[in-house]
């Protein structure tokens, strides 16, 4: 209303002006109109550079392909007949009864005939080959070909997916020959019936889709070209103003004159935004057709094809899944105006009109292993070049290995539903799912092994494994007793720290009084003991006296690139971290303080194998080896007598792991982080929006733990003492070294020099108490 | 109406937009050459760094291992010409006894039981035979002169042994060839750090430290780790 009021005011004041009988604003309305014709001009030409730069940017069409990490068999590997045949399947090999063409496999027991692939690997071409290869006791025993029996074996690798390492979304781009012609007819015939001959924009269009509206009392038809809707996806704001539309239409005209119709009507298939999964849009109709019926474009049947032309009217309004009466309204109208321009006969109109939407339940990703695919094009991003990604056709070759990718998913799915049983049973109903997240390294490589992003396996979304940003409570620790004994002429493992009530204040005036978790203090004890028990009381204290800024600095050294506040808090684990930064320090710490980067890329090239840039292992010593072997040696008490001891229980003393649990207030976050030779494996259990799950750190994500090591068959950490490291007999409660046969003397690692002073067994036994046993 | 007005503005803009355009759109797409031919000559001075192996046959100075094969093959310097010469002379590699057959080393996946048998002995490093293929591979590779070759096969090595400090030792040998001088000292380092009872592959290490020291011109380093070389090697 007020609008309203002011506009004939201002029209009055323009007729005023006009009135004035002046020459001179005769020239200054000229120049006025001169200025706004360059203006205009140059903001058509930046238009137009604009659309074009986005227009010939998606136009690649053929995806990049990504490879699964490929199996190395050789004699002795544990890894069973099942993994082989899952593993076989995976890569589409073949069942057959006898071996026949390449990629075809029998198996009788433990026995298989494979018929592999020619293969262009990064190194070279691999040639097709036949191999026997045998099993015994769970482990390969035998690889043999016609050259006789052989060391090792490179399968070609599984393909997982295909993605457009360029785009920041999942697509699936689709050629326009690819695209089934009832989908154009359906499409023009609601949308767009002047397409093969308007500019553009259509008056005519407008004016019939106005008449048709009215005739049908609704909106059936829309007055705006295809042009115009495609051109709309090329700016972000979504509002609905004349110069929105305005634009609209300038672009449209741009894209019309630079580029033909069925460039257009590709670019449009490709565009087109049809729903809305959680973080990540649906565009395209290749993709939406994997979204909404889990299958390939040129798959679906008329109804379906009518339906996604149904739901670009309006995603969410028509939403299929959420709305079905409503888009199987909007479908069957589809279908009449096809048969209303005679593209499709009355009979067939009428069945498919009878048909079922035919929409699958769960929304699929592109790939079986969306969160893995997530890192890999992150880290495509992030360190190779735009141009070298544009080639047509890349080869990813990939770090995922799929026999750990299924049994971190399958781990994680089946303890998270036994731990919500536990949870319903004594009473708390659960209200919030309980998610998770996984992430499996090879520590020594930092090779992602398998990432899961939560517990619906395979459904894309929400990636807890790299973007759940959460306290880590106690999985902080190892640096603060890191920075400790990097100073060995202060700290040692036996040396004695004060496990008591500390009150500290903070800057602005405020006491923090941390406490432990079980609630009680312990006295006098050992870095070692405080670190496996993980005592705050004694963390505390221990990181105020070596500093804050050192303790920082450490984490940073670990791996940690976030910036951290140097709090007080921290060293009780405030500080916020993804599963996959955590993996990140842990992998330094199991790399004996070399560190090295998480990586899921190992090559890539081009469409004919050349290679293009390779992500080499890399490492970089950010700790002398001693220290960290101290810690290490402590995060193995930790497995045995600490609060992943019932990792011992559930896996057998003959593992040797190490690791630490992680817990946060009221149990809003379960933490584990523990690595054995070959595996290191991060778990995070917790709710997405921040409730108390419930669960510690040794009850929750330590079991999701211990269950994927079951499966994985790890092999134990070895103990390489390092130059500059002693181990002396230790009688840990007193902090004194003594000798070997003393009741209670334990051997413990030290820096050369550090070790505290020795007694006699004699003299320490005289003493009124007893030794306490390690 | 609509049409009318964005049409006019369009036939005079579309004009200026084409220079503007052309000349934007030109510019860019210049692609990186690859780095310029690896440095060859890059074998340690001080005979025998680069191999190695086990106790007896590790190599002193005067006696040089073969790169193609640390296995088990030890010849004698014969002359005091730089090994760097002899390897673009072509005339290594100098095959190892029990290898299967040099000729065909462009990477073959298997080598045949011989030279597994023959190799196993030879260091307690490496026991899988998998991993002695390929080595026997990289070896080729390097020999070569591939050696991003050389260093993707010794890391597919290392993901079956990542505890094994030889073979931590032989991508740091590999890097160092390449050039890639911090990534050498780094990797022998970590290879250090895993050799705890190898004082031989110890003192390796320290050599291929001190080179990459003498190179980057900081001959205090590279003194300091000949010294700890030495001081190991006794």
């Amino acid at each position: 209303m007020p609008r309203k009021t002011r506009r004939p005011g201002r029209r009055k004041s323009s007729s005023r002006s006009r009135s004035g009988p002046r020459p001179r604003r005769g020239r200054l309305l000229r120049r006025l109109l001169v200025l706004a014709l360059v203006a205009v001009t140059g903001y058509v030409g930046w238009l137009d550079l604009h659309v074009r730069g986005q227009f010939e940017g998606r136009r690649w069409s053929v995806p990049a392909r990504l490879y699964a990490r490929p199996v190395e068999l050789y004699p002795g590997m544990g890894f069973g007949p099942d993994a082989l045949e899952q593993e076989l399947r995976a890569a589409g090999y073949q069942h057959t009864a006898s071996p026949g063409r390449a990629a075809t496999y029998t198996r009788q027991g433990g026995n298989f005939r494979v018929h592999t692939r020619r293969f262009q690997f990064w190194d070279g071409e691999q040639p097709a080959r036949r191999v026997r290869i045998r099993f015994s006791g769970g482990r390969v025993s035998g690889l043999r070909t016609g050259d006789g029996e052989q060391a090792l074996l490179r399968l070609d690798p599984a393909l997982i997916g295909r993605i457009y390492p360029n785009h920041r979304e999942d697509r699936v781009l689709v050629r326009l020959e690819q695209v089934p012609a009832g989908l154009v007819a359906a499409l023009l015939s609601v949308e767009d019936r002047d397409f093969e001959h308007h500019h553009g924009v259509s008056p005519r269009a407008i004016a019939r889709a106005m008449l048709a509206n009215l005739r049908a009392g609704a909106l059936v038809q829309g007055g705006s070209t295809l042009t115009q809707q495609l051109a709309k996806g090329y700016f972000l704001s979504p509002n609905r103003t004349w110069w929105r539309k305005l634009n609209d239409a300038v672009i449209a005209l741009i894209l019309e004159a630079h580029y033909d119709k069925s460039e257009i009507l590709e670019a449009y298939v490709n565009e087109v935004y049809l729903g809305q999964d959680g973080q990540r849009a649906i565009h395209g109709f290749g993709l939406a057709a994997s979204y909404y019926f889990g299958r390939d474009l040129d798959k679906l049947r008329l109804p379906e094809l009518a339906l996604l032309v149904a739901i670009v009217r309006g995603p969410s309004y028509y939403n299929p899944r959420r709305h079905p009466r409503r888009a199987v309204k909007r479908r069957n109208l589809v279908l009449d105006q096809m048969r209303e321009l005679g593209i499709i006969t009355q009979a067939r109109a009428k069945r498919s009109k009878s048909a079922p939407l035919g929409v699958i339940a769960a929304s699929r990703g592109t790939s079986r292993y969306p969160a893995f695919v997530d890192l890999v094009r992150r880290q495509l991003r992030r360190d190779y070049r735009d141009e070298d990604l544009r080639g047509e056709g890349l080869r990813i070759f990939t770090t995922l290995d799929l026999r750990t990718q299924r049994i971190a998913e399958g781990a994680l799915k089946k303890r998270i539903a036994r731990l919500e049983r536990g949870k319903s049973k004594t009473g708390g109903g659960v209200k919030v799912e309980l998610e998770g997240a996984v992430i499996v390294t090879a520590p020594q490589s930092g090779e992602a092994l398998a990432v899961v992003g939560g517990r619906h396996q395979g459904r894309a979304g929400f990636n807890r494994a790299l973007d759940a940003v959460r306290p880590v409570g106690s999985l902080i620790k190892p640096a603060v007793y890191l920075a400790a004994l990097e100073r060995p002429r202060r700290y040692t493992l036996a040396s004695a720290i004060l496990d008591e009530p500390v009150t500290i204040r903070g800057d602005s005036g405020s006491l923090w009084r941390p406490k432990n978790y079980d609630d009680t203090t312990h006295g006098r004890i050992s870095l070692y003991e405080a670190l496996v028990k993980s005592y705050n009381l004694a963390t505390v204290r221990l990181g105020m006296e070596i500093g804050l800024d050192e303790v920082t600095e450490s984490l940073q050294r670990l791996g940690i690139e976030r910036p951290l506040k140097p709090y007080p808090s921290l060293l009780l684990g405030a500080a916020e971290l993804s599963p996959v930064e955590v993996t990140q320090m842990y992998q330094t710490l199991a790399g004996g303080g070399f560190r090295v980067p998480v990586r899921a890329i190992r090559e890539v090239t081009s469409a004919r194998g050349e290679p293009l840039s390779r992500y080499p292992l890399s490492v970089q010593q950010a700790f002398e080896p001693g220290p960290v072997f101290l810690v290490v040696e402590a995060m193995r008490g930790v497995m045995v007598e600490g609060t992943g001891r019932s990792s011992r229980q559930r896996l057998g003393a003959g593992l040797v792991a190490a690791g630490k649990t992680g817990t946060t207030d009221d149990l809003r976050d379960s933490w584990f982080a523990g690595f054995s030779k070959d595996f290191l494996a991060v778990v995070w259990l917790g709710h997405d929006d921040n409730t108390p799950a419930g669960f510690s750190g040794s009850k929750g994500a330590l079991q999701v733990w211990i269950d994927m090591m079951k499966s994985l068959g790890p092999r134990s950490l070895e103990s390489h003492t390092p130059a500059g490291v002693e181990w002396a007999w230790t009688d840990l409660h007193r902090g004194l070294t003594t000798d070997a046969q003393c009741p209670g003397a334990v051997r413990f690692p030290y820096m050369r020099g550090s070790e505290p002073r020795r007694v006699q067994c004699g003299a320490l036994r005289a003493g009124a108490e007893p030794a306490r046993p390690g | 109406m609509q049409d009318g007005l964005a049409g006019s503005t369009m036939g005079m803009s579309l004009s200026l937009l084409c220079i503007l355009g052309a000349a934007l759109m030109t510019a860019g797409c210049s692609y990186g050459t690859m780095p310029s031919e690896t440095d060859r000559s890059t074998r340690v001075a001080g005979g025998g760094q680069t191999a190695g192996t086990s106790s007896g046959a590790r190599a002193n100075a005067g006696w040089e291992v073969s790169d193609s094969d640390w296995t088990a093959t030890v010849r004698p310097l014969g002359d005091t010409g730089s090994t760097a010469s002899r390897e673009l002379a072509g005339s290594e590699p100098v095959p190892a006894a029990g290898t299967a057959d040099p000729g065909s080393a462009v990477a073959p996946i298997q080598t045949s039981q011989a030279t597994v048998a023959a190799s196993g002995g030879a260091s307690s490093a490496a026991v899988n035979p998998a991993v002695v293929s390929l080595l026997n591979t990289a070896s080729a590779q390097a020999r070569a002169g591939d050696y991003p070759r050389a260093a993707a096969t010794l890391e597919r090595a290392i993901a079956i042994e990542p505890g094994n400090a030889w073979l931590w030792h032989r991508l740091a040998d590999t890097r160092l060839k390449e050039g890639r001088l911090e990534q050498a000292a780094s990797l022998a380092a970590k290879s250090n750090s895993l050799a705890a009872s190898d004082r031989s592959l110890q003192a390796d290490n320290w050599r291929l430290i001190a080179e990459v020291r003498r190179r980057q011109g900081d001959a205090g380093a590279a003194a300091a780790a000949e010294t700890e070389a030495a001081r190991i090697s006794n």
